[in-house]
């Protein structure tokens, strides 16, 4: 007999898969839409038509669209996801090399965002009506209207500009061999993940301080203050454990705005990483990189909301009860 | 305390509106206008927010990027409005694998936040307005579904409709007079909040050149000129941040004034 | 004569309902129990009882306004701030609360709940020792250690009722209030429970309070008795006396309505006329009035004092 846990994954993993699926059928439908030949359009208007006409050959324009596609699903499984027509470099090679650094910035981010958000929430809710309250309100506000982009801009007017304590941007690179280092790629990325962490936590920190006020009227919360801890404190041990249940799921689905995020920050600091890749794709009509490049992040995407549902089942042990026998 | 935040946020957004509007007639200065002597000059009388790295003044530019956020966002929310609430509705009426198909679509759309449609769209086309209004209106589209579908469904089962169906009216017609109806001060509230997003949305793609282009102005354009002058002229990010940050928080304000007057359970809390 | 542990003196609670009327709950109660001692407060749904705990833990409702006065060895708990608060619960007098699925925090394993108690009052020295004290504590209610380190969802009603007690035990309090702790159990499980707390009240010396509002299944288990009526006390005193010799109409109608094992099928049961009066519905006069069968125009006009042990116009003390 399978476990019911085991069943419960599986079904789980398909889902995922045909999601990942649908996205890549999506994705390359999305370009086969182009009006016009797209070796024409790589070349230009101008280009002798035998030119255009092996271009076309060499990036397979010349199968039908649905074999392109299963052979562009095949490579992808094998790691391979074809050539870039601009660098002539395998494409898996330079998305790899710029998620090296937007996947860390984006998970520093979101930590951050959690840390900040689970904090500020707790506080004000423990303030509820009070000064405190008004205040995270107020701000959290003020943090949904601001870009991330610009709030990226102006800490690097601070803290660059006039105060010289950080470069304005640049990345040295994970390994020391090149110059950087862990410690000095971390300090690159922290004034970009403080800027999208700040405005990522306004909501949820919302989210955390509204969970946290329908948590203190529970019962146990009740119990914790009749053992001997203050509301502040029994908010913070009790409260804080079921603030994180919401606040980990808004923050998968906010998942996808922190990645697009990233990619408009990494212009602000000039960081090496997709978002580059990616403009510098389509200003060469260079599209296997932009399509897998798309690709590559929509999996991002599902993928972590695939883990935060798994995540589920660990923080709230109720939900785990369904498993077992 | 919660009135003077709706009335602050229906002045900042009539605030946007007319700018956008105005600058179709009139601005202080033509956006456009170089004049290299005035070149980074100061806020003054003449120039009310000073001039930028070409002369040209800021708060006439500020103006006509206002027209691009309107517009940018009128499209795009309407886009998401319409596919949304007619697929939300469809789901709603049918039920079923249809209601499934929608949903999961709407989960799957979440993975696709509007950049990403941008970049898919702006390769294929080639950035533009256009590929901004259609990107951010996509992606709109999942919420306004998702929202429509959800509220539908309790209206389905209100005995007034049920009635209906017994006296043998279609779904389209119920849908129609019966269930749409009611959804409006919902779709005010959410398309609110659409269009906010909508224009931090065209802010960013503006920004790395994928939405409005030149000459058009954009917010997001203004921004990213700035961003080369950052050691020179510091004060030119400011402007335009400010705007985007006023604009969006009017348009919040305004919304969540909104919902709590439209919204009946929102009322009771 | 020893000072007694709990001394309340003309207790009176006031509450905000939701639409903002006020409401008198609990109207002048006296009240005091010694080291050692067990006293039921018996009282029906809206009597007031409840309420009584909840303001010598100070866990009272927002809202709710407090005055008389509550001492804990001679210490006046209505004077207390926040921070003098948290010493006291807990640690001075601590409560099992009644619905034990919802008191305890699903979140996290009993064992971590019941050793809180012993951290935050620094009972013990480290952590491994707070958590041996803990795993005691819960063996000695009959707990063994799988069931400690389960979550609350995955213990029956009657162990989790038995974790809250080593909950509040876990602090050593020298009071311990237990608020309805049987009601969520079935018939088998009550008396079990009860005879449980009686024990370890007795061993360590604690002074026990006992709501409920089944007189029959806590009158033979505590020392005395006090009956609570519509926010007022009726009648108080040592159970057994009380048991034979009932004065109060309310605490007589009581006794003659409890169930009786053996009893035949066709005894018919004795209920109480009329129904528990809301807190809006009482009037002036004495709340037991309109179901008293000996009630007279005084009644209903003026409440009787609470006057050697008995608040009643017509039975003399």
């Amino acid at each position: 007999m399978i476990p019911a846990a085991m069943k419960d994954l599986s079904k789980r993993l398909a889902v995922l898969l045909l999601t990942l699926l649908a996205a890549s059928a999506l994705i390359f439908g999305a370009l086969e839409w182009l009006p016009g030949n797209a070796a024409q359009l790589i070349m230009g208007p101008e280009a002798p038509p035998e030119a255009v006409a092996t271009l076309a050959r060499q990036l397979g324009l010349d199968q039908p669209a649905w074999h392109r596609y299963l052979a562009w699903l095949a490579g992808l499984m094998r790691g391979d996801m074809g050539l870039s027509y601009a660098y002539g470099a395998p494409v898996a090679d330079l998305i790899l090399e710029r998620l090296a650094l937007t996947l860390p910035l984006a998970l520093l981010a979101m930590a951050l965002t959690v840390v900040v958000a689970l904090t500020a929430g707790w506080w004000a809710a423990s303030q509820h009506g009070r000064a405190g309250d008004h205040l995270v309100m107020g701000v959290t506000q003020l943090g949904l209207a601001v870009p991330s982009f610009w709030l990226g801009m102006l800490l690097v007017l601070v803290f660059a500009v006039k105060l010289q304590w950080v470069d304005a941007g640049g990345f040295p690179g994970w390994r020391e061999d090149v110059g950087g280092g862990l410690w000095p790629g971390l300090r690159a990325l922290l004034l970009p993940a403080i800027a999208l962490a700040l405005v990522q936590a306004a909501i949820l920190a919302r989210i955390a301080r509204s969970a946290m006020l329908d948590i203190a009227r529970e019962d146990f919360m009740r119990s914790a203050r009749a053992k001997g801890l203050s509301r502040r404190a029994a908010l913070w041990r009790h409260g804080l454990r079921h603030a994180a249940i919401p606040l980990l799921t808004l923050g998968g689905l906010q998942f996808a705005n922190l990645l697009a995020g990233t990619i408009v920050i990494e212009n602000v600091f000039t960081l090496p990483g997709l978002g580059r890749l990616m403009a510098q794709a389509i200003a060469n009509r260079d599209l296997i990189v932009v399509r897998n490049g798309v690709m590559g992040l929509a999996a991002l995407v599902l993928v972590l909301n695939f883990t935060i549902d798994l995540l589920h089942g660990w923080i709230d042990p109720r939900l785990r009860a369904r498993a077992e026998p | 305390m919660r009135r003077a935040a709706f009335v602050a946020g229906a002045v900042l957004t009539a605030l946007l509106l007319l700018s956008a509007l105005l600058s179709l007639a009139w601005t202080p200065w033509p956006p456009e206008q170089i004049d290299m002597a005035r070149r980074l000059a100061p806020p003054s009388l003449a120039h009310w927010l000073g001039c930028d790295q070409l002369g040209r003044d800021v708060f006439s530019r500020l103006m006509a990027g206002a027209r691009s956020a309107w517009l940018v966002g009128v499209v795009a929310v309407g886009i998401g409005l319409i596919a949304g609430t007619a697929l939300g509705l469809l789901a709603a009426a049918r039920r079923g694998w249809v209601e499934a198909l929608v949903l999961r679509g709407a989960d799957l759309g979440y993975a696709f936040p509007a950049l990403l449609l941008a970049i898919l769209l702006a390769a294929a086309l080639g950035p533009g307005m256009s590929v901004a209004m259609a990107a951010i209106g996509l992606h709109a589209v999942p919420s306004f579904a998702r929202l429509v579908n959800g509220s539908a469904k309790s209206w389905w089962a209100r005995d007034f409709v049920l009635a209906a169906r017994v006296a043998g009216q279609g779904r389209l017609s119920i849908t129609r007079r019966h269930v749409l109806p009611q959804l409006l001060p919902l779709l005010v509230v959410q398309g609110t909040t659409s269009f906010a997003l909508a224009i931090l949305a065209e802010a960013g793609l503006s920004y790395l050149g994928l939405g409005t282009q030149p000459p058009q102005a954009s917010w997001g354009r203004l921004l990213a000129e700035a961003q080369t002058l950052m050691f020179e002229a510091p004060q030119l990010a400011l402007a335009p941040g400010v705007a985007i940050t006023l604009a969006v928080l009017g348009l919040n304000l305004l919304g969540d004034g909104l919902r709590d007057r439209l919204d009946p359970k929102e009322q009771a809390r | 004569m020893s000072a007694p542990l709990l001394e309340l003196r003309d207790l009176h609670v006031r509450l905000t309902a939701p639409g903002g009327a006020r409401l008198h709950a609990l109207r002048g109660l006296d009240l005091t129990l010694a080291r050692g001692e067990s006293l039921a407060l018996i009282g029906e749904s809206g009597s007031g009882k409840t309420l009584t705990a909840l303001a010598v833990m100070g866990l009272l409702p927002e809202g709710a306004e407090v005055s008389g006065r509550v001492a804990l060895e001679e210490r006046d708990l209505l004077a207390l701030d926040d921070d003098a608060w948290c010493a006291v619960r807990g640690r001075r007098v601590a409560m099992v609360f009644q619905e034990p699925l919802t008191a305890l925090n699903p979140l996290q394993r009993v064992l971590a709940q019941v050793m809180e108690p012993i951290r935050i009052h620094r009972l013990a020295p480290d952590r491994d020792s707070a958590r041996q004290r803990a795993m005691a504590l819960l063996a000695r209610v009959g707990l063994d250690e799988r069931q400690a380190r389960a979550y609350p969802h995955q213990l029956s009603g009657g162990q989790r009722q038995r974790a809250l007690i080593a909950m509040a035990l876990a602090g050593e309090p020298d009071l311990l209030i237990a608020d309805e702790p049987t009601t969520a159990l079935d018939a088998r499980l009550r008396v079990q429970v009860l005879d449980l707390l009686r024990e370890l009240v007795a061993e360590r010396g604690m002074a026990l309070l006992l709501i409920s509002h089944d007189l029959a299944l806590t009158a033979r288990r505590v020392d005395r008795l006090l009956i609570l009526y519509g926010g007022r006390a009726m009648e108080e005193g040592r159970a057994a006396e009380l048991l034979q010799h009932p004065r109060h109409p309310y605490t007589q109608a009581l006794w003659a309505a409890r169930p009786r094992l053996g009893a035949g099928r066709d005894q018919p049961l004795h209920p109480l006329k009329g129904n528990v009066p809301s807190l809006k519905q009482l009037g002036a006069g004495c709340p037991f009035a309109p179901r008293c069968p000996l009630a007279t125009a005084r009644c209903a006009a003026e409440p009787p004092p609470f006057h050697r042990q008995l608040a009643c116009w017509e039975v003399s003390p």
